[in-house]
């Protein structure tokens, strides 16, 4: 087949032909079955807006994953309260530190070289 | 405490010197065994002596060195190698995955060092005989580029990281990514001119996908005596995206043109980017089972990315394990870069013919864009974001948006441009398993 294709050009072209037409195909399915998907969520999301219309005036938008223009407000303003909540918890979380560390000499045997300091009496 | 530590000091001592006198002193029976070997010693040496000079074991050495057996094409592939590493340092070309061919590259040059034996995959196969006896560390890690094994995980890593969120935004992205894949078909029927073999020539070809795993996927399958020099080819032109696309976009289109503001993308919800893989998976890998390896680790990766169950995975699939397999990658691919392979005519066409894939590619997907817009009178598409159909994520995107702007400084092109841009993978993917599906044994 490789050797064939080698010396035969129309063969060649044949699978470039062929290649690129399949490529075309198979992305035109995608393309379909994607706008076909879109429709179908939309119409499965407009069937459930009657329902709600009875409670809000105004039409639910699609869910997303995306923060809505609507929410913004909102949003950041629950982000501020979580955000000053932390902040007062953490507060108080620590005393206030000097931010300066320091070892302290405590004579000749300290929990740093003591050996006794790391036994423990099991028995 | 000072004392302490004294006594310990001295201690070691003692002993120290109590051990080497205790060697020195040893009982009279082992004397004497070590006195009759000293004596055999003294006699070969003084052999030695007389059959070997100073000069003669000098000589040797350095007939040993690399630098006694180096010729020009070694010294030239050195110097390619340090001109990829200026590239990957310097001037930050594709550095993450040039950085490791050209050190794989450097070291597999060096005379002597014996980093890479080609013999070992020579006909296409593996000689695992040969490799458990003599394989070194190089030989083991191109396994994963023998195998296809590395281009899939770092598929599932590059889906991982990708949203097809501006692609299900606009399905027709699809189309542009589609038509970019003209330069792939284009190529192969160039290199066909050229004498390549149809497999080379499919290799060669899918350089114009600008997806570097699928080239090296393609390549070690159907043409592995080319894998160097496609790699590099695919490599270097992708990161020369921004030097080899604007004056073809410019070229084929107009200032009107490059003007033209597209529509705001719709918001695409969860549910459509959780199916999007899983949709694509199926339909692609029953019509093309032959790009089902790719196909399926791209969208794998992606669906463990929109789930969001499972972060961990996913941040593991998108940091570690596309670095470690990007650096395993690299060296072994940089590896198969010896002055026999590399140092030829044929290295030469590849590199001529994988800069003219690159200008197919992009010119396909800015005249299809053109063609679209010819049949639609609203929703007009700018055809600079056809260009981004080639799947160079997401330089090409950039380029799009940078020569978008200079025609037009408050016209944003970059989300429209990723649609085509991530529709590129799957087009280029695609292109790769039809073609190992026709040349494939």
């Amino acid at each position: 087949m490789q050797l064939l294709l080698a010396i035969n050009w129309s063969n060649a072209l044949m699978v470039v032909w062929a290649g690129f037409t399949i490529v075309i195909i198979i992305l035109c399915l995608l393309v379909l079955l994607l706008l076909l998907f879109n429709k179908i969520l939309t119409y499965s999301a407009g069937k459930h807006q009657p329902a709600k219309q009875v409670l809000q005036p105004q039409p639910e938008p699609v869910k997303t994953d995306t923060v809505s223009v609507n929410n913004d407000n909102s949003q950041s303003n629950d982000i501020a309260a979580i955000s000053a909540a932390l902040y007062l918890y953490f507060a108080e979380v620590h005393d206030g530190e000097s931010n300066v560390l320091t070892i302290q000499r405590t004579g000749d045997d300290s929990a740093w070289n003591a050996k006794i300091f790391g036994l423990n009496n099991t028995l | 405490m000072k004392n302490k530590s004294l006594f310990l000091v001295l201690l070691l001592l003692c002993t120290g010197f109590c051990t080497n006198l205790s060697a020195q002193n040893a009982p009279s029976d082992t004397v004497s065994t070590v006195q009759v070997s000293q004596n055999d010693v003294t006699e070969q040496s003084e052999a030695m002596d007389k059959n070997i000079s100073i000069a003669d074991t000098l000589k040797k050495f350095v007939s040993t060195m690399g630098f006694a057996t180096m010729t020009w094409k070694t010294v030239v592939m050195l110097l390619v190698a340090f001109l990829l590493l200026y590239l990957a340092i310097v001037k930050g070309f594709e550095p993450l995955l040039l950085l490791p061919i050209a050190f794989g590259m450097l070291l597999t040059n060096i005379p002597l060092a014996g980093m890479f034996h080609s013999e070992l995959f020579a006909d296409g196969h593996v000689h695992w005989d040969a490799l458990s006896q003599g394989g070194g560390l190089i030989d083991y890690l191109y396994l994963g580029v023998k195998m296809g094994i590395y281009p899939c995980i770092i598929f599932v890593g590059i889906g991982a990281m990708t949203d097809f969120g501006p692609l299900l935004a606009n399905p027709k992205s699809l189309l542009l990514g589609a038509a970019a894949q003209l330069g792939i078909f284009a190529t192969f029927i160039a290199a066909i001119a050229l004498e390549f073999t149809p497999a080379q020539a499919a290799s060669i070809g899918i350089i114009g996908g600008a997806d570097g795993p699928t080239a090296i996927f393609l390549t070690s399958k159907l043409a592995p005596e080319l894998l160097g020099p496609i790699a590099v080819a695919a490599y270097s032109y992708m990161a020369l995206v921004p030097v080899i696309q604007p004056p073809i976009m410019r070229l084929l289109t107009t200032k009107k043109e490059r003007q033209i503001k597209m529509q705001q993308l719709r918001a695409v919800s969860r549910v459509e980017k959780i199916l999007f893989p899983i949709i694509v998976t199926v339909i692609v890998s029953l019509t093309l089972p032959s790009a089902a390896a790719l196909i399926g680790c791209l969208m794998f990766g992606n669906l463990m990315r929109e789930s969001g169950v499972v972060e961990r995975l996913t941040k593991t699939v998108q940091n570690e394990l596309m670095n470690i397999v990007t650096v395993f990658l690299g060296i072994s691919v940089g590896a198969t870069t010896t002055a026999e392979t590399f140092l030829n005519l044929q290295t030469v066409m590849i590199l001529a013919i994988g800069i003219v894939a690159f200008g197919m590619g992009t010119a396909g997907g800015v005249l299809l864009a053109k063609l679209l817009n010819v049949f639609s009178s609203r929703n007009k598409i700018n055809p600079l974001i056809g260009s981004a159909g080639v799947s160079a994520v997401p330089m090409a995107a950039r380029v799009s948006q940078i020569e978008g702007q200079k025609a037009d400084p408050h016209n944003y092109l970059l989300m429209h441009a990723m649609g085509p841009n991530v529709a590129g993978v799957i087009g280029s993917a695609v292109a790769a398993g039809i073609l190992l599906s026709m040349m494939g044994s």
